[in-house]
């Protein structure tokens, strides 16, 4: 596979907008940070949209003749699409009419479903139109799906993200209004643990930082970012510096 | 490894299998009392690329520590030691700010050796001479002064250290916090 670049997203976004797909497809995941950014790095090796799992399944036939119209070829049993040029597109599931973690979608394209984008996704402001054409999650979501993500493998990645994306959008005060709200949605618990996670993400790119040495700087910026996204999340969670 | 992308059922089982391991997590971290408080920590970054210096002690530690008296703001072991008494890192170095300036000084001076260019860690899993680990501070940061002359960070910024050079460690704190002395007016009172 290779690893798509912020122009080659957008240019795949307007044309899948530009498709009887429309705006149904919505740029999200690692590569969702193209959506909203063009500093902080997606790292990341496919495009991942989200899709209503629903819809998926009542119109599975037209999704497939028009991803195949797009030149991405189906891999059968799996939500994941595949270019000649190497690009890979993975379709990620949320529901409006229910938010539980299952397998959805039709029987030749099964999609996951996760509970927490479908409760996301069924809040106000949840999506924007990019300038040039297609759909992305908003900045505010974005920060919110990447911190809830619960994955083993990749998981510093994203809180690391979500750091970055609210460190960059803290002069805005709709989007700390809006993060404020989404967090809102979750159990307490689930924020406890996301900031705990936060916190080890940000441990590890100190240690990242300390093997690869003072050549390294980029670090250093990136470094102070993370840590004003933590300060932010932090105060947007309630929780403020209680060491006397 | 296949390139083959993982079937839908695939993902399903591996995302249970992750849930399932971060419930314990989460579980592990509820198991210490200090869990909620510690979540307001900002942890700050002792070892930072381009700010840490190390070298080697060329005096016993003593002697460079009482040299640096009044310049150095000590921090982690050091001012574990310094404010309890007791430290928590097997190598006898010392850790601590200093000013470019200051830090040029020890050299000159003959109190450390010529500064190394790696092998930055303060918990090293080898035997090594005892070093001066150093983090040179335009903006040094906040600091108590005790009776002996010595600064330390204060209690606040140590845990901020601790928690960004070695990781959150509930014990270690939980520990530390319990021998915190209470003539210096931060402590907190035993329970009754």
């Amino acid at each position: 596979m290779s690893q798509p670049n912020r122009p080659e997203v957008l240019e795949l976004l307007q044309r899948i907008e530009a498709s009887p797909l429309g705006d149904r497809l919505i740029l999200a995941g690692s590569s969702g940070v193209y959506g909203v950014s063009e500093t902080i790095p997606a790292l990341t090796e496919d495009v991942d949209v989200l899709v209503d799992a629903d819809w998926i399944a009542a119109e599975e036939d037209m999704v497939l003749e028009q991803m195949r119209r797009l030149g991405f070829q189906h891999q059968p049993g799996t939500p994941t699409f595949t270019s000649a040029a190497g690009l890979s597109l993975d379709l990620v599931g949320y529901s409006r009419r229910d938010a539980a973690d299952r397998i959805g979608g039709g029987k030749t394209l099964p999609v996951m479903v996760f509970a927490d984008l479908s409760r996301l996704l069924s809040l106000p402001h949840a999506t924007r139109k990019l300038p040039g054409g297609g759909t992305t999650l908003s900045p505010a979501t974005l920060a919110a799906a990447k911190l809830l993500t619960i994955r083993l493998e990749k998981g510093s990645k994203d809180k690391l993200q979500t750091l970055l994306v609210i460190a960059e959008n803290a002069g805005e005060e709709a989007f700390l209004e809006h993060l404020r709200d989404l967090l809102r949605a979750f159990p307490p618990d689930r924020l406890e643990d996301a900031i705990a996670d936060a916190h080890a993400s940000l441990l590890a790119v100190s240690a990242d930082v300390i093997v690869a040495g003072p050549q390294a700087a980029g670090y250093a910026g990136m470094q102070q970012s993370l840590e004003r996204g933590l300060t932010v999340l932090q105060a947007l969670a309630g929780r403020t510096e209680e060491h006397p | 490894m296949s390139d083959r992308p993982r079937t839908t059922a695939e993902r399903m089982a591996r995302f249970q299998r992750d849930q399932e391991t971060y419930r314990r997590i989460s579980l592990a971290r509820r198991s210490h009392a200090r869990f909620h408080r510690d979540l307001a920590v900002v942890p700050h970054v002792f070892l930072l690329p381009g700010r840490a210096r190390m070298a080697a002690l060329m005096q016993p530690p003593e002697a460079v520590r009482t040299a640096l008296r009044g310049e150095a703001i000590w921090t982690l072991d050091t001012a574990a030691r310094l404010l309890t008494g007791e430290g928590f890192i097997a190598s006898p170095d010392l850790t601590g700010y200093l000013n470019e300036r200051s830090f040029e000084r020890a050299v000159e001076q003959g109190l450390i050796g010529t500064p190394m260019t790696g092998g930055l860690t303060i918990d090293p899993l080898y035997h090594r001479p005892p070093m001066l680990l150093a983090h040179l501070a335009d903006d040094p940061p906040p600091s108590t002064t005790l009776p002996s002359g010595d600064r330390v960070v204060t209690w606040q910024f140590l845990i901020r250290d601790i928690f960004g050079t070695l990781g959150w460690r509930p014990d270690l704190l939980t520990r530390l916090e319990a021998s915190r002395p209470i003539e210096l007016g931060v402590a907190q009172q035993p329970p009754s």
